[in-house]
């Protein structure tokens, strides 16, 4: 396991144009949205005194009239935990916990999907580099790219059909268990009585996408034009090496928590009144993104070699 | 057993009862079809389980051993379906100052948790549980129907109540705890207290029963019963003192406490039966996560222990005045946050699970947005983004308010225009008029005209304009910056020269540099309210200029070796009642800064969503 850990690690070391190439890609989608927020802001914080008190803090004074005046849209999704400390991140694992991504806000709703695809393109650029090598340039990525969208839009497809009816199985339980626990009145029962759905749904995501990671390396491996016989083939791997596929996929998994974990204690809480500190604090930011699409790249890459050991022998 | 005195001075041959509890009776008492508008829906999406309605019935009213027959009756908005009040005519009337004993037989089926009384497993809370007699005044007898957004009123008496519960549970009640009677598998709990206008209790085995005594100087001593669930053990210190913190600050403010007891309950887990206030006796509420600084359950166990003085001492006709207890106490709950605790942070509940909210198990707190809690800033947020201000006057009958905006008109509207009080006036002169208010409304309801004379007795003026605009009157207001700027006194253009032929200026370049500057400022609400406008220049310089706010618009003009940095309309944050605080002021050379900044905090947030999303494919 060391030996595929250490060859998967050594894939993204060596191709650091790729973390950039996604890192880019990251970047440039967010761009609209943060200039029409900025827009946003400018106009909710206007040309007076807020201007200081803003910059000094989030000014709850100001926040307050802010929410008044943004109840919807783009300017709704400005809220104190989505700028403060690891409250982005937190928001978005609520969301994703609650099954709420997908009522993303309208205005954020066009963005989102352009990314998805963008990111089903990259992961199919990526693989084909891990599984394949081959040319460097942008042109060959961005080919590459192209040519694997179809299979990972095939994989997607499989991958969120499952994830809706893990995530609608698991509400309808947690709805049952609310039903029969109409007279429970404490709520460490309550929560004992949901951390089996809570466990199952963490469990059911990861091996759901455990899996979707394998029958993407085998599709992009044998170019195959349906996803469904690299799905099957993926199963069949995993079948056989199941220590090795899940091992492959769970130390990544646990880089990335913990990743993520670390960003829930060193994340910077406060204002940036000075653009030293406002640059720090991006900087961090930006740091905490691109290490954790370093770690899924390592995860991707760690599955391809997890996959060539098993079906190369 | 109830005996009435008569102490009003004319005479009455009949008596009005409320029967709070038949409100869920059906799905067609005002109270319910209220419910629906206000958009709360109590079960909204769920089957009303079988066990959920509740009901009151009186089997038998006597008085003088004679049975008398009752009706019901809607005096509000005569639906006959509604059985939350009924009348019985008297054989003969009741003279002023004398009694009148009743005997009444009576039974209530308690409900699944409507309104915050119901039952939960084993957890019972009950509060007018009893056919509960309305307030005669001498304008007749005051019994509303029971409305979904307003509580209640009843007349102050003497409580002797026992209750039986089944052996080994603990009971927590209006009063003192006089007596336990074990018999058997059941026991017996008596309660008293005098001076009061209701009585409710609970009932659970597990509730853990802590007391402790409140001793300060210069106020009397309170015995403090605390009722904690189990869960909960580890913040009872907490719940000890926010309650001592209300205690403190009230009865140092307005006047003491006069009870020597108070009873805090802790309710059982999804009960929703918690924030709620009763005679010596409230409901609080916690979670398993709720860090300190987040205001919770400081916040929620101060504002129900502050209604002992605000709802207990001073009563009031919630059914009209709702912003009477609600706004004073609203008012009074930030202040004692903030002596006692300092800021409240912004605070996010996480960790749902799908398909239903439980509110969140793990709170995080965000230091970074303080919300100053003695400016009760969050109300104003409410206020800004809902109708209420151009809903109803605070004069119009509370239980005639737009259901919905009740709580933003009671809670926020009062909260606000007190502050706004105290920072105009002064916090000793408010401080004065609302313990005048207290002395003089105690045990009582007072009427909002004899709140209003206190006020301004303590202010020592008049203050009829202040009142018409924020009570009589849904007035708005919102003051502006229309246009402000400096230019050099320079003139451009032809002027006279010293030969009196007209001819272009040119500059003095010797001169010292002189500056005209003007600022226009506007009042875009009907609402008027003296404001000071703050005048900045570059070289450091300030003028206050006081405005009366009246005219619709106002224009400064100064002259002087700066020109104009920044002028603020109202500096001090008076008038928090000024819908947009934005238009108030005007930096002449601001920037983009703090959009750009936390645009760019933002950003983080779309890129995190984007990786979350990119995780599901």
């Amino acid at each position: 396991m060391l030996g595929v850990l250490r060859a998967a690690f050594g894939q993204v070391i060596a191709r650091p144009r790729l973390v950039v190439a996604v890192y880019v890609v990251n970047v440039l989608l967010a761009i609209p949205l943060v200039v029409a927020m900025e827009s946003v802001l400018a106009d909710s914080i206007g040309d007076g005194i807020y201007q200081e008190s803003v910059r000094a803090t989030l000014d709850g004074a100001w926040y307050s009239e802010h929410t008044g005046r943004y109840d919807t849209g783009l300017g709704s999704t400005f809220t104190p935990s989505s700028v403060l400390g690891p409250g982005a991140m937190l928001d978005n694992l609520d969301a994703w916990l609650e099954g709420k991504l997908v009522a993303v806000d309208p205005s954020v709703f066009g963005m989102v999907l352009l990314w998805a695809f963008a990111w089903l393109g990259l992961q199919g650029a990526v693989l084909e580099r891990f599984v394949h090598g081959g040319a460097a340039g942008p042109s060959s990525f961005a080919a590459a790219a192209l040519r694997h969208l179809g299979r990972m839009l095939q994989a997607a497809a499989i991958g969120l059909l499952a994830y809706g009816m893990l995530w609608s199985l698991v509400g309808d339980w947690v709805k049952g268990i609310d039903n029969a626990s109409i007279d429970v009145t404490s709520e460490v029962t309550m929560l004992w009585r949901l951390a089996p759905a809570f466990v199952l749904l963490v469990l059911g995501f990861h091996l759901v996408r455990l899996v979707i990671d394998y029958t993407k390396v085998a599709a992009v491996r044998e170019r195959s034009g349906f996803v469904l016989p690299a799905l099957v083939r993926a199963l069949s791997m995993i079948a056989r090496r199941p220590l090795l596929a899940v091992l492959g996929y769970l130390v990544p998994g646990l880089l990335i928590a913990a990743w993520m974990g670390v960003w829930l204690l060193v994340a910077p809480g406060g204002a940036s009144s000075s653009w030293v500190s406002l640059i720090l604090t991006v900087a961090l930011t930006q740091l905490f993104i691109i290490g954790r699409l370093v770690l899924r790249l390592f995860q991707l890459a760690t599955a391809v070699q997890v996959y060539g050991v098993a079906a190369d022998g | 057993m109830l005996t009435w005195r008569n102490i009003q001075s004319t005479s009455t041959a009949e008596l009005s009862f409320h029967l709070y509890w038949n409100a869920w009776r059906n799905d067609q008492s005002t109270w319910l079809r209220e419910d629906w508008m206000r958009g709360r829906g109590h079960w909204t999406g769920k089957k009303v389980p079988d066990d959920a309605w509740a009901w009151q019935q009186v089997d038998s009213f006597r008085v003088g051993g004679d049975e008398l027959p009752w009706r019901y009756i809607a005096p509000d908005d005569g639906n006959e379906d509604d059985r939350t009040v009924f009348h019985v005519d008297l054989p003969r009337a009741v003279s002023p100052g004398e009694e009148i004993e009743v005997e009444i037989d009576f039974r209530s089926k308690v409900p699944r948790t409507f309104a915050r009384v119901g039952f939960r497993g084993d957890y019972v809370f009950a509060a007018h549980w009893f056919p509960k007699l309305g307030v005669f005044t001498d304008d007749g007898w005051v019994t509303p129907q029971f409305h979904s957004a307003t509580e209640f009123f009843s007349d102050y008496g003497r409580y002797d109540v026992a209750l039986t519960v089944p052996a080994g549970w603990t009971v927590g009640a209006t009063g003192r705890l006089v007596a336990i009677e074990e018999q058997g598998e059941t026991a017996t709990h008596r309660f008293e207290q005098n001076d009061v206008h209701g009585f409710a209790w609970t009932a659970s085995p597990d509730f853990i029963s802590i007391e402790r005594r409140f001793e300060r100087p210069g106020l009397p001593e309170v015995d403090v019963r605390l009722l904690v669930q189990p869960d909960h053990l580890a913040q009872a210190d907490r719940l000890f003192d926010a309650s001592f913190a209300a205690l403190e600050s009230y009865g140092t403010w307005y006047g003491p406490y006069p009870y020597d007891y108070m009873t805090v309950v802790d309710p059982a887990y999804g009960s929703r039966t918690g924030g709620m206030e009763y005679p010596t006796f409230y409901t609080c509420g916690t979670r398993l996560s709720n860090p300190l600084g987040s205001g919770s359950p400081e916040g929620v166990t101060i504002h129900e222990a502050g209604h002992q003085f605000w709802y207990g001492v001073v009563g009031s006709n919630e059914f009209d005045h709702a912003w009477i207890d609600e706004g004073f106490n609203t008012f009074s709950t930030s202040r004692t946050e903030w002596v006692h605790y300092g800021p409240v942070y912004y605070s996010k509940r996480y960790f749902d699970p799908p398909g239903k909210s439980f509110g969140g198990f793990w709170r995080r707190l965000f230091p970074g947005l303080e919300w100053h809690a003695p400016t009760a800033l969050r109300r104003r947020g409410r206020l800004s983004r809902s109708d209420s201000l151009t809903s109803d006057a605070l004069a119009v009958p509370t239980w005639k308010h737009l259901p919905h905006e009740v709580g933003n008109l009671s809670y926020s509207k009062t909260a606000l225009w007190l502050t706004t009080l105290e920072r105009w006036l002064g916090w000793e002169k408010l401080q004065r008029g609302m313990s005048i208010a207290y002395r003089r409304g105690a045990y009582r309801a007072p009427t909002p005209e004899e709140l209003f004379a206190a006020l301004e007795e303590g202010a020592e003026r008049d203050l009829d304009a202040f009142f018409d605009h924020v009570y009589y009157r849904s007035a708005l207001f919102d003051y502006a910056v229309e246009k402000a700027g400096s230019r050099s006194v320079v003139p451009k253009g032809f002027i006279e020269q010293d030969d009196g032929e007209l001819g272009l200026s040119k500059p003095d370049d010797d001169a010292e540099p002189m500056y005209r500057t003007d600022v226009v400022v506007r009042r875009h609400g009907d609402g008027v309210f003296p404001v000071d406008i703050l005048l900045v220049y570059t070289d450091g310089n300030e003028e206050r200029v006081a405005w009366d706010g009246e005219d619709r618009w106002h224009w400064i003009v100064r002259e002087g070796p700066a020109k104009l940095e920044r002028v603020v309309i109202d500096p001090d944050r008076v008038l928090l009642l000024d819908l947009d605080w934005r238009n108030n002021s005007r930096l002449m050379k601001g920037d983009r800064f703090a959009a750009r900044a936390w645009a760019a905090r933002w950003a983080g947030w779309v890129q995190d969503l984007f990786l979350t999303v990119g995780g599901f494919l």
